[in-house]
Formats: C-alpha cells, sequence, structure tokens
C-alpha cells in the first residue's frame, strides 16, 4: 500500500490540560455524592440492625467458672446484684457471707440471736423481692419465724477496687414472730412485703393462718413498731402449697393431687377447684411467677401449666388454664425470676430450663450440673445464676436480656395476666412496678394503615380529580398560578396543621357532627346540579367567562356550599339527634367517640397529601402526548370521553405511583397523627376513634424508654418496620408503574 | 431561473396582484375540473388567525367527494392548518380564529349549533405519527364505536374486521388482536390508525402527512391503502412528497404562504402548471 505522506496529525493521546481535570474533579464529586446517599441508607439499616438484633439473639446460659464448696443442706440461697457475694441459709440456722469468686466466708452468724441454737433449725423459707429488696422469711419448728434482709453497701477505698460490706437486718425486729402455737408445725409459707404491712400466710396441717403485720410509727420519736393481728381457718385439704398474691387478692392453698382452695383476703373461700383434671396426676412442684398472681404448677406428666384469675361469665374471678409447656423430665422445682415472668425450672437430672410464661415459650434447656441440683438462685438483676450440686455452688452468667420478644409475641394475640382472652395490646408502660410491659405491634401497624386509609379516603378523588382537572380542562393561565399554589402546600409544616387539627378541627367537628356529613353530600350534589344550570345558561352570558376559567364561578359556590350544613348543624342536631350527635352515637348507636378521631386525621393528613398526589398527577396528565388526546377528539369523542378512555388510561402509571407515594406519606407522617390521633393505641374500625401509628409510637416512646431495654429495641424494630412497609409500598408503586409504562408508554 | 429572480425582485404588492390574478384564473379552471364531481367540503372566504398572525387568506376550495384531493406546498404554507379546519380540530388550539365558513354538503361547519363531536365522526382525521392508544388492537379499533355507546359484541367483532381489512391490515394481525396496539411496526400502527379511523364509517378522512414518519415500504401500503379507500371516502392528504401527492392524488391543490395558489387535476399540475411559483415548487427550486 502506498503510504500517503499528507495523513492529518493523528495524536490521540491524553494530554494534561485544566479541561480534563475539571472533568474529572467532577466526575469524583458526582461518584461521591451518589456513594454517599447509598452508604448513609445503608448505614441507617446498619444502626437499627444493630438495635434490633439483640431481640432475635437466643438465651445464652455459660459456666462462670467462680464455684466454692458448700457441703451442709440449704434452705437459702440468693446472690446481691453484682453477682460478687453470695448468702447461705443453712438448715442449722446459719447465715453465712461468701464471696463467689474466692469461696472466702466474708462473714457468718446464726439466724437469730435470741434463740439457742438448737432452736433455730430453719424448716422452711420463702423468698420475695420488693422494690429493689430482697427479704427472706425463715420458719422455725417451734411455730415462730423471723424475716431478714441481706444488705449490701459496696465501698470504694482509695485504689477505686469496690468492696462489698454485708449484713443482715431485720425489718420487723431480732425476736422471732410467733405465728402458730407450738403444737401446730409450720409446713408451708409464704408473705408480701409493702410499705405499710406484711402479711403472712403460713399452713400447719389443715389449717391456714393469715398473719398481717401492721406498722405504726411513734409521733414522737421514729421508731416503728409492729402491730399484728391474725386469722386462721380450718381448712379440708392439707395443703402442699400455699400461695398469696402481691395485692392479696388471691390467697390460693393446693395439695399434691391439685386440689386447691382460693381464698379472698379474709380468708373467705371465693372458689375451690382442682389444677389436675387427671386424677392419677400428682403435683411435682408448684410457684407462683413474680407478683404471685401467676401459678406454674408441675405434674407427673412433664408439664408446667400456668393459672390464672380470669373472671369468668358470672362476674366471678376463678383459676384459668392458661397455657402449658412441655419438658423431657420431670420438673421438681421452679425458681421465678424476681421481676419478669421467667421461671428455671428443673428436674433431678441437672438439666435446667428456662421458660417465658407470657410468650409461652422454653427460651433454653441445658445441663448445669452432672447430678441432682439441690437449689438455684437467680441474681436480683436476672443476669446470673447460682447452682448448688454435689456440695459446690457454681455461678453461671446468663444472657437473657429480652425473654418476652419472639415473632409472635408482637404479631399475634397474647393472653396477658388479668386479661380474659388473648390480645393484641400495646401497653409499653405503667405507674405501678410489677407490671409487665405488653408489646404488640398490631394495634400500632393497624393504627398506622388506618391513619393512611382514612386519611387516603380524603386525599386520593380530590388530589387525582384536581390533578387531572388541572392538567386538561384548566386554562393555560390559571394552571401556571394553581399548579405551583397547591404544591407549596406541600411545604406546610406539618406541625402547624396537627397543631390545628387537634386543637381546632377536633373540637369544631365534634360540635358539629350532623354539618361534617351531610357537607360532602351538599357539596357534590350542589356542584353537580350548577354545573348542570350552567350548560343551560344561555351563550351569550357565558361568554363572558372565558374558557377555562369557569372553575373560579365555583369557588363562591363551595364556600356557600360547606357553610350552609355547618350553619344548619345545630337545628339538624335538634331536629334528628336530641340535641347532641356525640352522646346519640355513643348512647343509642353504641359507637365510641374520641375527640380525635378518624375523620380529623382523613382530612388533615388528607390535606398534608393532596400536593404530593395532585403534583405527580397533574405532571402525568399533562404529559400524556398530544397526539393521543387529538386522536381521540378526532374520532368524535367528547372530552370527557377522552379523559376517562385515554388520558387516565394513559397517564395511569404515573397516577398510580402518586397514590403510592401519598400511601407512602401517610404512612411515614408522624406529627399529624401524634398531634390529632389520641394515639390511642387501639384496633378498631371505627371512623369515630383515635389510633396510634408506629411513627407517632417512636416519637412518643422513644424518649421515656430505657436505652437497651426490651421497649427501647422494640422501638427500633418498630421504626424498621416502618422503613420495610414504606419500603414495601414504594417498591410495589415502582414495579407496578415501571409494568404500566412499559405496557402504555412506548408512544 | 431568471423569471424566478425577476419575481423576487417585483415589490411585494406587485407579487400579491399577480398572485390573485393567476389565482381567479386557476380557481376558474378547478372550478371547470370540478365540474362533474360532487363537492364534499366548500370553503368559503376562510381566513384564520393565530393570535394576531394570519395563517390562511381568503382560502375558497372545493373537495370533490370520493376522490383523493392532495395539499401540497413548503413547510409552514398553511396546509395543515387548512386541513384542521375541515374537522375543527383547531378549536383545540387556543387563540384561534376563524372567519368565512366551511360547508359539508351544504351544511355550515363552524354554525353555532354544530356539535362537533359529531361533526368529526362524520370527518376522520389520520395524523403524521401513529398515535394508537395504549389499549389491545382490537379495543384501539373498536374506540370509536364504544364512545358511540354501541356496545354489542357482535357489531363490534364484525366493523373490527371490516375495518382492519379495509386498512389492509387484517392478515397481519388477526393471530393477535388482543395484543397492544404498541406493538406494531409503525406502519402497521399507521394502517391500525387508518382502520380505526374508518370504523366509525366517516364520510371523510383527513390525512395529515400520513406516510412521512414511515420507512418507503410502509409508505407504499399506505398509499396503496389510499387508492383502496378512495372508491368508499373522500379523502383529503396533506403532504410533503410530491411524486405522493403525484402518484395517489385525483386533485391537488398548492398552497404558498397561506394561498392556494393553483388547484386542478393532479396530471395538470404536474405537467403543466399555469402557475409559475406552482412550477417553481414541483421541479424543486425551492421548498
Amino acid at each position: 500500500m502506498k503510504q500517503d505522506n499528507s495523513s492529518p496529525d493523528l495524536n490521540l493521546a491524553k494530554t494534561f490540560s485544566i479541561r480534563n481535570v475539571r472533568d474529572l474533579i467532577t466526575q469524583i464529586i458526582v461518584y461521591a455524592g451518589g456513594g454517599s446517599v447509598f452508604i448513609a441508607l445503608g448505614l441507617i439499616f446498619v444502626y437499627l440492625g444493630i438495635e434490633v438484633v439483640p431481640l432475635f439473639q437466643d438465651i445464652d446460659l455459660s459456666d462462670n467458672t467462680a464455684k466454692f464448696d458448700s457441703s451442709t443442706e440449704l434452705v437459702h440461697l440468693s446472690l446481691e446484684e453484682q453477682n460478687e457475694v453470695a448468702l447461705t441459709l443453712h438448715k442449722s440456722g446459719t447465715l453465712r457471707f461468701i464471696e463467689i469468686d474466692t469461696g472466702k466466708i466474708i462473714s457468718e452468724q446464726p439466724i437469730s440471736e435470741q434463740k439457742p441454737v438448737s432452736e433455730q433449725q430453719v424448716i422452711a423459707a420463702h423468698t420475695l423481692k420488693e422494690s429493689s429488696n430482697v427479704y427472706v422469711l425463715a420458719a422455725f419448728a417451734d411455730g415462730t419465724a423471723l424475716l431478714v434482709k441481706p444488705e449490701y453497701k459496696s465501698i470504694y477505698s482509695t485504689n477505686t477496687k469496690r468492696t462489698i460490706l454485708p449484713s443482715i437486718t431485720y425489718p420487723l425486729g431480732k425476736d422471732p414472730l410467733k405465728l402458730h402455737d407450738l403444737d401446730k408445725k409450720i409446713a408451708n409459707i409464704a408473705f408480701q412485703v409493702n410499705e405499710e404491712q406484711v402479711t403472712i400466710v403460713s399452713t400447719s396441717s389443715n389449717e391456714l393462718f393469715l398473719t398481717k403485720l401492721l406498722k405504726q410509727e411513734s409521733f414522737y420519736d421514729d421508731s416503728i413498731s409492729w402491730e399484728k393481728s391474725q386469722v386462721s381457718k380450718t381448712i379440708e385439704i392439707a395443703p402442699d402449697y400455699v400461695f398469696a398474691d402481691q395485692s392479696l387478692q388471691n390467697i390460693v392453698v393446693l395439695d399434691e393431687t391439685g386440689r386447691y382452695l382460693n381464698f379472698d383476703k379474709e380468708l373467705s373461700l371465693r372458689k375451690d377447684g382442682d389444677f389436675l383434671q387427671d386424677d392419677k396426676l400428682i403435683v411435682t412442684t408448684a410457684q407462683a411467677l413474680s407478683a404471685g398472681s401467676s401459678l406454674l404448677i408441675a405434674d407427673s406428666s412433664k408439664k408446667i401449666t400456668q393459672w390464672f384469675p380470669v373472671r369468668n361469665k358470672s362476674n366471678v374471678f376463678e383459676y384459668t388454664k392458661i397455657r402449658d409447656f412441655e419438658f423431657d423430665g420431670t420438673i421438681n422445682t421452679i425458681v421465678p425470676e424476681y421481676s419478669r415472668k421467667v421461671a428455671y425450672a428443673y428436674g433431678d437430672n441437672g438439666i435446667v430450663s428456662v421458660l417465658h410464661a407470657t410468650s409461652g415459650q422454653v427460651l433454653i434447656a441445658k445441663k448445669l450440673a452432672q447430678a441432682n441440683i439441690d437449689i438455684l438462685a437467680i441474681s436480683p438483676r436476672s443476669n446470673a445464676v447460682l447452682v448448688k450440686s454435689e456440695s459446690s455452688i457454681s455461678l453461671f452468667d446468663v444472657h437473657n436480656e429480652h425473654p418476652e420478644f419472639s415473632m409472635s409475641s408482637i404479631w399475634s394475640k397474647v393472653w396477658y395476666e388479668g386479661y380474659e382472652k388473648p390480645e393484641f395490646i400495646w401497653q409499653s408502660s405503667s405507674s405501678s412496678n410489677d407490671f409487665e410491659p405488653k408489646f404488640s405491634f398490631m394495634p400500632l401497624a393497624f393504627g398506622t394503615l388506618k391513619a393512611a386509609f382514612y386519611a387516603m379516603l380524603f386525599a386520593t378523588p380530590i388530589g387525582v380529580l384536581a390533578g387531572a382537572y388541572t392538567a386538561y380542562f384548566m386554562s393555560p393561565r390559571l394552571r401556571k398560578v394553581v399548579k405551583p399554589t397547591v404544591e407549596i402546600m406541600a411545604a406546610l409544616p406539618t406541625v402547624i396543621l396537627g397543631f390545628l387539627a387537634g386543637l381546632w378541627l377536633a373540637p369544631f367537628i365534634e360540635s358539629n357532627l350532623p354539618g361534617i356529613f351531610t357537607a360532602p353530600i351538599v357539596v357534590l350534589v350542589g356542584v353537580i346540579v350548577l354545573s348542570f344550570v350552567w350548560t343551560i345558561i344561555p351563550k351569550t352570558i357565558r361568554n363572558y367567562i372565558p374558557e377555562g376559567y369557569e372553575i373560579l364561578l365555583l369557588i363562591p359556590v363551595i364556600i356557600i356550599l360547606i357553610w350552609l350544613p355547618f350553619y344548619f348543624s345545630p337545628l339538624l342536631e335538634i331536629a334528628l339527634f336530641d340535641g347532641n350527635t356525640r352522646q346519640w352515637l355513643t348512647d343509642d348507636m353504641g359507637i365510641d367517640f374520641d375527640q380525635r378521631n378518624s375523620i380529623i386525621i382523613g382530612i388533615t393528613m388528607g390535606i398534608a397529601v393532596i400536593p404530593n398526589i395532585f403534583s405527580i398527577t397533574e405532571d402525568a396528565v399533562f404529559g400524556v402526548p398530544k397526539s393521543l388526546t387529538n386522536g381521540s377528539l378526532a374520532l368524535g369523542a367528547t372530552h370527557w370521553q377522552t379523559m376517562t378512555r385515554v388520558i387516565i388510561l394513559t397517564a395511569s402509571p404515573a397516577i398510580f405511583s402518586a397514590i403510592m407515594i401519598g400511601m407512602g406519606r401517610a404512612i411515614g407522617e408522624t406529627m399529624i397523627v401524634l398531634m390529632a390521633t389520641g394515639n390511642t393505641p387501639i384496633m378498631d374500625f371505627n371512623i369515630f376513634e383515635g389510633m396510634r401509628t408506629l411513627a407517632a409510637n417512636i416519637a412518643v416512646e422513644m424518649p421515656e424508654a430505657e436505652v437497651g431495654s426490651t421497649h427501647f429495641r422494640l422501638l427500633f424494630l418498630s421504626a424498621f418496620t416502618l422503613f420495610i412497609l414504606t419500603f414495601i409500598f414504594n417498591t410495589m408503586s415502582e414495579i407496578i408503574s415501571t409494568r404500566l409504562r412499559n405496557k402504555y408508554s412506548n408512544l | 431561473m431568471s423569471d424566478v429572480n425577476t419575481a423576487n425582485a417585483e415589490t411585494q404588492s406587485e407579487q400579491d396582484i399577480v398572485i390573485k390574478t393567476s389565482l381567479a384564473s386557476d380557481k376558474m379552471d378547478a372550478i371547470n375540473e370540478l365540474a362533474d364531481e360532487t363537492i364534499a367540503f366548500t370553503a368559503d372566504k376562510l381566513n384564520l388567525f393565530y393570535g394576531d398572525s394570519q395563517a390562511l387568506n381568503d382560502i375558497d376550495i372545493q373537495i370533490p367527494e370520493k376522490k383523493v384531493t392532495a395539499f401540497i406546498g413548503p413547510s409552514g404554507c398553511g396546509k395543515s392548518t387548512l386541513l384542521r379546519c375541515f374537522n375543527r380540530m383547531n378549536d383545540l388550539i387556543d387563540d384561534v380564529t376563524i372567519k368565512g365558513d366551511i360547508k359539508l354538503y351544504g351544511q355550515d361547519i363552524y354554525e353555532r349549533n354544530v356539535d362537533v363531536a359529531a361533526l368529526r365522526r362524520k370527518v376522520g382525521m389520520v395524523f403524521q405519527k401513529p398515535n394508537p392508544f395504549p389499549k389491545t388492537i382490537y379495543e384501539n379499533v373498536a374506540y370509536g364505536l364504544r364512545i358511540q355507546g354501541i356496545k354489542s359484541k357482535r357489531v363490534i367483532d364484525e366493523i373490527v374486521e371490516k375495518s382492519l381489512k379495509g386498512a389492509a391490515l387484517w392478515d397481519e394481525v388477526k393471530d393477535r388482536l388482543n395484543q397492544s396496539a404498541l406493538g406494531l411496526s409503525g406502519g402497521q400502527q399507521q394502517r391500525l390508525v387508518i382502520a380505526r379511523a374508518i370504523a366509525i364509517q366517516p364520510s371523510v378522512l383527513l390525512l395529515d402527512e400520513p406516510a412521512s414518519a414511515l420507512d418507503p415500504i410502509s409508505t407504499l401500503k399506505i398509499e396503496e391503502l389510499i387508492n383502496d379507500l378512495k372508491n368508499e371516502f373522500t379523502i383529503v392528504i396533506v403532504t410533503h412528497n410530491m411524486q405522493q401527492a403525484a402518484r395517489v392524488s385525483d386533485y391537488t391543490a398548492f398552497m404558498y404562504m397561506g394561498d392556494i395558489i393553483e388547484f386542478t387535476d393532479t396530471k395538470t399540475i404536474f405537467t403543466t402548471p399555469k402557475n409559475q411559483q406552482t412550477e417553481d415548487y414541483i421541479t424543486g427550486r425551492y421548498g
């Protein structure tokens, strides 16, 4: 081939120039911006995940390796909050504080200084935690009992090392309390402590004793004395177990066959029955859960059944079987945790099962000892257990922060103590200390969807129709004003909307209920009638209004049509609803009425959502190719036919997106629902009642949730749920509108 | 060439006079030519303004029935505007003022009590770009019937088939009537749009550059179709393509700057145009 000398200078190598550098920098900035959005989104997920994951972690029981010897028989074992010092009460009556790590005996004393050593034999002991104190009631063979309370004082020496100084106090004084006569040996004992009184329930063969000690404070000095009173009753059974709940509403005795008697606080019989329906079964052990109202009955069929009083048809509280737990071996000891509905159950094979009563789960079953377990003690903070087996006591660490959580406990009905049936309840806090929090997401999810539903019911027709009208029928000059005006409404702070809704709209609607229900009908009918009148007005008059501006005439008309029903609302109320619609609804119709209800939310949140729906719909309808509109009109279609059959169809993907985006906004909206709903987490579709939404719930409760608690993590989980919910809605809308777009838009 | 230069050198008013005089004579010719024809449309002193600017000046034209009449002329000469006057599509454009009148078989279509939708049912239109609705092929053709309130499936089936056959599309789509019309090729879409237009049995079909967005083979098919359709319909076609006008039309009007410069039978206008401008345009001197 002949070489062409005059070939052009083809230097294509990259050269350094300002232009290239700028290009590069811009590229980097754009990539960094885009990337950081993704990273930020990812980090939100990571953070939510970090807070939520511990909920799903399984309980863990692990050997701490701390271990010490204890060869004598114990009637009581407990440990203090730091899990450093153990208290043992020996059958001989010796109280001993032991450093768990080293096994060193810190102090040792006889339980009673008054009694001779030979009479200090403890025959029964009952442990109770009230507020942050642990009490031990020891019963002696001579019918007396003594209440002791271990106290632990932390001392920080100069090298900042903490030393725990244990001591024993006697809340009822050092004198043993005479419960029974000498000949009536104490068989079982239970007690409750509160600020004013100590109540002891004890049994002796077939006699039941209720001893009350009322606190008396002297007016002269601060000395305290206890006024004792006692009632006793002969009962038909020889009980093996006795229980008293915290409020002393229920005192229960039962024997080995499962037969029980339920007394009230005056010792009058309320109800009797049998915890075991099958006569062949016997009760292997029974225990009350914390707060005392639930009883766990273990029987020889390797089951534990939970019972608590439920109001029956004749309005009497009756112990009812709630749920049962099955185990591999017979359970002969149940140890309840001090404040949660968790219990440790074990038989004679060294396997300890941990159950959470309310959620109905056995959380773990693990072999903690090679031989029979003599006694097990749970730390007040529930983060450790001491297990005595084969004359040594070992410490186990427990990681069981969220036993009440399970997917089923937040999404399905749970039967809580004191309720008549399983229910969906969200109640995270209460004034009472021994309250069991109830975490069901259902009322919140329901409330979220209910709020969104009513808001969409209001916003969708108005938003879509207004958008379609503005894009297709309105004169272009008017459109240029209307569209940005409506769009600016989206920037209205929702706190203002919520504020107006809660403080002005809610009371207004409450006092004008007939008005609010007649207004939509009057407006609709009125507008239709007036539109018809408009068409029969002579054209000469109509021509005064330029085409596309007719809508402006409607404004005063709509204002009057809205005003009319409200003006006549009081008259209507007197004529039809005895002058008080609210009362009429509640009394005659049996419909509950909240002032801050779904109507308020529908209107207010609707107003917040309308601009979003309007704007996207307007764009979509306006974006329908003119060729399609003309094609339809050229076939002899009217504007209305063109609108309904071609334009709406073509714009449908975007209109669908608009509705979905509105829905997403309504679901995530916080401020309006927070301020205008009353925030009652109920599951009722009634338009006259409020709701609590997931978003509002987070806003309400996050400040008061203890960091790291189940409540705290559940709020994160609900945030996560909300995220997923909006994510699902947005993804769904995206997928559907993409499909619709593929179907309709390659024009 | 020199003639054009001289014409351009003349003052505007002089040129107007020349055109007007030539117009008068041309019109006479056209009327003579059309003497044997039944007249569908008659436009009389039609003036159209977009705001202040006049787009059509005193148009007088008669459209013969069941013949193909073509409007040719350079871009912006007003031929599409004139076409849109026949089914009042200009009403949809803001700020349009129309003076003068157009009669369809003697009835003034711009009279106040005229139902525009009814007029458009009689005067169908096909646009430059195929504009099938985002519906199935079947529903596209059935659309015009449905908006008239025809519900009988049997009637609609029949008309859909007949129209698709009439638009020479039936064989290509009969197996996929229920698929989206958007899946058709451009040429097929344009024939579908024609089928849609003829389904409502109009008496006039207005074709606004129906083949300009199509490939040569599709164009050929459309042209063949126009040839078939003129037995049944009065057809008015706007085209840029003079060969196309020559091939398909019976009568041709040459428009320039909002005026009809020459209107006569197609053979005459392409072989012996009376007007210098017509000749210049046809021979490709401008446009």
